[in-house]
């Protein structure tokens, strides 16, 4: 019997390889987004228009779907003169819908409960092992083709696979308007539940040099540590793109934790694009936004652009002054109030301490 | 204690020397575990202080009070003893060489048990110029472990992060911010910071004219969002962002020590991360920019 299961396994995988193969994904996209050409662009250092859309999780067992799904999408952002398209966390988890009989299993309560009721003792991050190889072809595929063809950037949400040292990340990818994967950046910062997962957090940070302006690619819950926006500003980021998926019912405080009080902190544009729907027992909400530091945006309250809806699809899309930012920048002085000697003292040696305990 | 009564008191330059007097009614009914009063109120004991005209004559008041800190700790002690209330005083400024620190303290009946200096001069307080602290050093109380936030650092996520690690529970904050008011002028300040640390916060705002200009803002007591009513963060408000009023609320530690463990947000502190990045990446140098530099 045992040999019987690795014949299926094995079955399994060649089948996977064979429906993740790149040739029918590109013809999705190319036939999702018609006759469009991409434009010739000559990106402006002083602005950039940006779209954040939020998208419903929801299983997709054939990946051809899936890029099409992703194709009208970035396809509706260009068409409202997006040139930096972003996409939420978990971007590819839809396709956890290849595996077969997964859909039964949308209502067991959460994704360990479902685990447990294929009587499966795996870990979450397992799953994404076994399926990684194809999330990763459908992923790389899909969105490399959609830049490519709507000559955009796109920063692709994140999404979770297995990576070369044989750990399990959430991470962020960022493609050119050529289709090449240019960045990434895997998530800090993780959530309890992702622990529980078996996902491990990046231990590395950095930002990526585009045309129009710097770009910083934390995920989710690294917007919930000032240190996360802190370095990348200063590393140089003036717009930091950072996706989420929020399980838990939307409300106004809880959603203004993350990225919005950041960037008043480190002065930068906010892109944060949400993942929304009812997905495995989770139900994931939130209002993509595109926000700035106060004095950047029209109302005074920092935010240039949201979508409506916090369960539905949308998108925000909003004209970046970069100009402005480094403006605003050089007149906040905000470095002028380092405190060096400091920071000296308690960094790192702060974080060492006893959790909230003991004094240096 | 697991549960303390805490008051905040908004109002102006005179707050706390009034205070010495006017709370003793409402201390008697309220019987406050904690007080804490705005910025500069402790400069109330100055005679004269209520008068200024402008800053640059606060200043030259405070360079010429040599006993300014004693007389602060006098009435604060003498408060203490009468509410039985561990005492914030709003905040003085002492001279310091060429400058000035920005101080607060930690008062009970015994005496000052802590105190604490500003460690980040804001746009405004470099026209002192204030001469910044390099220690912060949360103050074990009868009440739990207070940090003390000053001036301008309550915008700086650093100072609050400090704090918190080193076991910080409450952070009292005496704050004076310039009129008018914005509430989302205010939010980057202790309400996202109570958020980021899962402490609690008290804070104590300057309101009325006073040195030349006008004062404003919302007093409150802050927690994290789960564990407050209808999930905003506030345990409880000034009504208004101008009138004298103190406001008193609970801090639950049950409540405050179960959000922590559910959602343990110092557990994912990314420290390997911190290790290699902090402190060298503020002093720049790595020739890619930064704040101000692009």
């Amino acid at each position: 019997m045992a040999g019987m299961e690795e014949l299926k396994q094995t079955l399994f995988f060649y089948y996977l390889q064979w429906a993740t193969r790149p040739g029918p994904i590109q013809r999705a996209v190319a036939g999702a987004l018609g006759g469009v050409k991409p434009k010739g662009r000559t990106y402006d250092r002083r602005q950039v228009r940006v779209a954040a859309v939020q998208m419903e999780l929801s299983l997709i067992s054939d990946p051809a779907e899936y890029a099409r799904k992703v194709a009208a999408l970035a396809g509706q952002a260009a068409s409202e003169g997006a040139e930096l398209v972003c996409f939420p966390e978990d971007a590819a988890t839809h396709l956890v819908g290849m595996l077969p009989g997964i859909e039964k299993l949308a209502g067991a309560g959460s994704v360990e409960a479902a685990l447990g009721e294929m009587g499966m003792d795996v870990k979450v991050a397992d799953i994404f092992r076994f399926l990684g190889p194809a999330m990763r072809r459908t992923y790389l595929a899909t969105f490399a083709k959609v830049a490519s063809t709507l000559g955009v950037y796109i920063a692709g949400g994140s999404v979770v696979l297995p990576e070369e040292d044989g750990q399990v990340r959430n991470r962020q990818y960022l493609f050119a308007p050529d289709g090449r994967l240019v960045s990434s950046q895997a998530k800090m910062h993780l959530l309890p539940m992702e622990a529980v997962w078996g996902l491990s957090p990046g231990n590395e940070i950095g930002i990526y040099e585009a045309p129009f302006g710097r770009l910083g690619l934390p995920v989710c819950m690294d917007a919930t540590y000032f240190e996360t926006y802190r370095i990348l500003t200063l590393l140089g980021a003036e717009i930091i793109i950072n996706p989420s998926a929020d399980p838990d019912e939307y409300n106004f405080w809880r959603k203004l934790r993350g990225i919005w009080p950041r960037v008043q902190e480190s002065p930068a544009y906010g892109v944060n694009p949400c993942m929304v729907g009812d997905f495995m027992g989770m139900k994931l909400t939130g209002k993509s936004a595109i926000v700035a530091p106060l004095a950047l945006s029209p109302h005074g309250d920092g935010i240039l652009a949201q979508v409506e809806s916090y369960d539905r699809e949308g998108m925000a899309v909003a004209t970046l002054d970069l100009a402005a930012l480094r403006d605003y920048r050089r007149q906040a002085q905000i470095e002028a109030s380092f405190n060096l000697d400091l920071y000296q003292r308690y960094f790192p040696a702060v974080y060492d301490l006893p959790e909230r305990g003991g004094t240096l | 204690m697991n549960v303390v009564k805490v008051m905040a008191v908004q109002g102006g330059v005179e707050s706390f020397v009034q205070s010495s007097f006017a709370l003793d009614r409402d201390a008697e009914s309220v019987h406050p575990d904690l007080i804490v009063f705005p910025a500069f109120a402790g400069l109330g004991v100055v005679e004269g202080s209520e008068t200024a005209s402008s800053f640059a004559d606060v200043l030259a008041l405070a360079r010429q009070a040599d006993r300014l800190a004693e007389w602060v700790v006098e009435r604060a002690v003498a408060l203490a003893t009468r509410t039985g209330a561990v005492v914030v005083p709003g905040s003085v400024i002492l001279p310091a060489g060429d400058g000035f620190v920005h101080r607060t303290y930690v008062v009970t009946a015994d005496g000052v048990i802590g105190s604490q200096d500003q460690t980040h001069a804001g746009p405004f307080e470099r026209t002192w110029p204030l001469k910044p602290a390099t220690t912060l050093a949360p103050v074990p109380t009868p009440v739990g472990v207070i940090g003390l936030v000053v001036g301008w650092d309550v915008f700086v996520p650093e100072v609050w992060r400090i704090l918190a690690l080193q076991g910080a529970d409450i952070i009292c904050v005496p704050n004076a911010t310039a009129a008018p008011y914005s509430q989302w002028q205010a939010l980057p300040g202790a309400w996202a910071q109570v958020q980021q640390n899962q402490v609690y916060a008290v804070e104590a705002c300057l309101v009325g004219r006073w040195a030349g200009q006008a004062w404003a803002g919302v007093s409150a007591l802050h927690g994290p969002v789960e564990i407050t009513p209808g999930d905003t963060g506030y345990l409880s408000q000034a009504r208004s962002c101008d009138q004298p009023e103190a406001i008193t609320g609970m801090f639950d530690f049950t409540a405050l020590r179960s959000i922590r463990t559910a959602y343990p947000i110092f557990s994912f502190l990314n420290r390997p991360l911190y290790r290699a990045m902090m402190p060298g990446i503020y002093r720049g140098g790595d020739g890619r920019g930064g704040h101000g530099r692009t």
